[in-house]
């Protein structure tokens, strides 16, 4: 039902990408090299990597397993620090960003605590905010009812099916409002017919709450039908082997994957993918 | 009502089992005339305890009392500890290997010092149960705390959560169910330390009663003093396990889930 629903934010947007407007750079890596130290000796998991992604763009990490695409999200989360090159969030240090609590992680399998309802959940961040009660019931409020979950506020995750756990896990990391959405395969886990249901679910809140979005995948399609660009990366060591522009208008049914457009990029991207 | 009825029906091979046990036990002592201050009979037992039951009471309170006590200052000096070694790595490194000399030293024979120590009042009987059954606590909290899920570490760093919140918000919480089951393990424990304290010297408890028992040639007496300690361990265990029940109600049903048909 959301398909059918003109969406101004996002035919704004469709114009805003044909005049050459330039946007803020939201995060950037600059020559980054990973090395991760093992028994075995050490293994190249990023070599000098560098990308732009704008402010409110969705940005899909494409790549087989071992790539460093995910390695690449717990930079710009801070979790780890690259071995050489520079990450900044918004121009300022990952440290200020986490600060600024400007930084949502979506893990594959959801990560909650099996101990908290659904709503108690999503109220973790919340509570380490400092936000007084009542604006933290409102926030737990709207973040359930955005991604479908109104009514569900008390169950415990393990009364939930998978799709609605990387739901609460999707509005978790939605309820402190941070500008940037860090998605590792976020979709992975869960049955086809789901994850088709799950992307339409992404997409409007994407265009709803106007986020930065880096979405980690290994699927081809998925990244084609979610992304603005996709970043394709090969392995051993982690690189970028292509950056393709993704121009398929917005908003997206899903039937849009039947159309040559879909095609011709999905096999560009295969090509990339196989390139070496 | 058909929860009375499961109820019922998942008791019912045990109990007719025990039944089972105390017929046998009574039968075999008739039929082969076995001396009660050898082996009496279940009938004799019940009966030297309906005799004595006015002068058990006191003697079960101190017991109850100095097992009690010891499990409670054991079980919190051992949750401080654990939240300490979880904190700090240095302190870990420091005391890890010094609580596993600890729990290798037999407390029982350390048992006489204490009663130097702590002369023979209920001082000695909280403290010998309190060293027995702190060491579960700890070993089961540490392990509670520290297997949290990394990523969920890895959200709190990104939103800058302070060592505090991930402690109360994320560790503790994780560990409840394991800190239950080192408590399951510390009260036999704990009621353990109590009657050895009571062995060394008392003029009372259940471990006074035995001593006193077997100095009289009094084996059924014996049997109910013990009896009476495994009474007071189910007791505590059921106590234990109501509060598990009570607080993790919902929450931790994934642990269980599948257990049980």
């Amino acid at each position: 039902m959301t398909l059918v629903e003109a969406n101004p934010v996002a035919s704004l947007r469709d114009k805003a990408a044909k005049v050459p407007a330039v946007e803020a750079n939201d995060i950037t890596l600059n020559g980054i090299s990973k090395i991760f130290t093992t028994r075995r000796g050490d293994v190249h998991a990023l070599d000098d990597v560098s990308l732009s992604i704008h402010r409110k763009e969705f940005v899909c990490l494409l790549g087989p397993s071992g790539c460093g695409k995910s390695t690449i999200l717990t930079l710009i989360a801070g979790l780890a620090k690259p071995s050489a090159g520079s990450v900044t969030v918004d121009g300022r240090s990952v440290e200020a960003a986490r600060r600024n609590h400007r930084i949502g992680l979506v893990f594959q399998d959801a990560v909650l605590l099996p101990w908290r309802t659904a709503s108690e959940n999503v109220s973790l961040p919340l509570e380490v905010l400092k936000i007084p009660r009542q604006e933290r019931d409102n926030r737990i409020k709207a973040a359930l009812a955005l991604v479908g979950l109104t009514g569900f506020e008390r169950r415990f995750p393990h009364e939930l099916s998978g799709g609605m756990r990387q739901r609460l896990g999707i509005a978790r990391a939605l309820s402190f409002d941070p500008q940037v959405l860090l998605m590792d395969e976020p979709f992975g886990a869960l049955d086809a017919i789901t994850r088709d249901n799950m992307s339409i679910e992404l997409l409007r809140i994407w265009e709803h709450r106007q986020k930065t979005v880096v979405f980690v995948t290994h699927s081809i399609s998925e990244a084609v039908y979610l992304s603005d660009r996709v970043v394709v990366m090969t392995p051993r060591p982690g690189r970028i082997a292509g950056i393709v522009e993704n121009l398929l208008p917005r908003p997206r049914p899903l039937r849009i994957r039947d159309s040559s457009e879909f095609i011709a990029l999905s096999r560009q991207l295969r090509d990339l993918l196989g390139a070496e | 009502m058909s929860d009375v009825g499961e109820v019922l029906r998942r008791g019912l091979p045990s109990f007719v089992t025990v039944l089972g046990f105390i017929v046998c036990w009574q039968a075999l002592v008739m039929i082969f005339h076995v001396p009660s201050w050898l082996l009496p009979a279940p009938s004799v037992i019940w009966m030297e305890f309906v005799k004595q039951s006015h002068m058990l009471g006191k003697h079960i309170v101190v017991t109850a009392t100095g097992a009690l006590g010891g499990l409670v200052v054991g079980a919190a000096c051992g949750l401080v500890l654990a939240v300490l070694m979880v904190q700090s790595r240095l302190l870990s490194r420091i005391l890890m290997p010094l609580l596993v000399i600890d729990q290798s030293i037999p407390k029982m024979a350390l048992a006489p010092i204490f009663v130097i120590w702590f002369g023979t009042g209920m001082m000695t009987r909280v403290v010998i149960a309190m060293v027995i059954s702190f060491f579960p606590v700890v070993i089961n909290a540490i392990r509670g705390m520290t297997t949290v899920d990394r990523r969920v570490n890895d959200l709190m760093t990104t939103i800058s959560a302070s060592r505090w919140n991930i402690m109360t918000k994320v560790q503790l919480p994780n560990a409840v169910p394991y800190i239950f089951s080192g408590l399951k393990v510390a009260v036999p424990l704990s009621i353990i330390g109590a009657v050895v304290a009571e062995f060394m010297q008392s003029d009372s408890g259940l471990g006074y009663i035995v001593l006193v028992a077997v100095g009289n040639v009094n084996t059924p007496m014996v049997f109910v003093a013990v009896l009476l300690m495994a009474l007071l361990s189910l007791t505590l265990f059921a106590v234990i396990s109501g509060f598990e029940w009570l607080l993790l109600r919902g929450r931790f049903n994934y642990l269980t889930a599948g257990n049980d048909t």
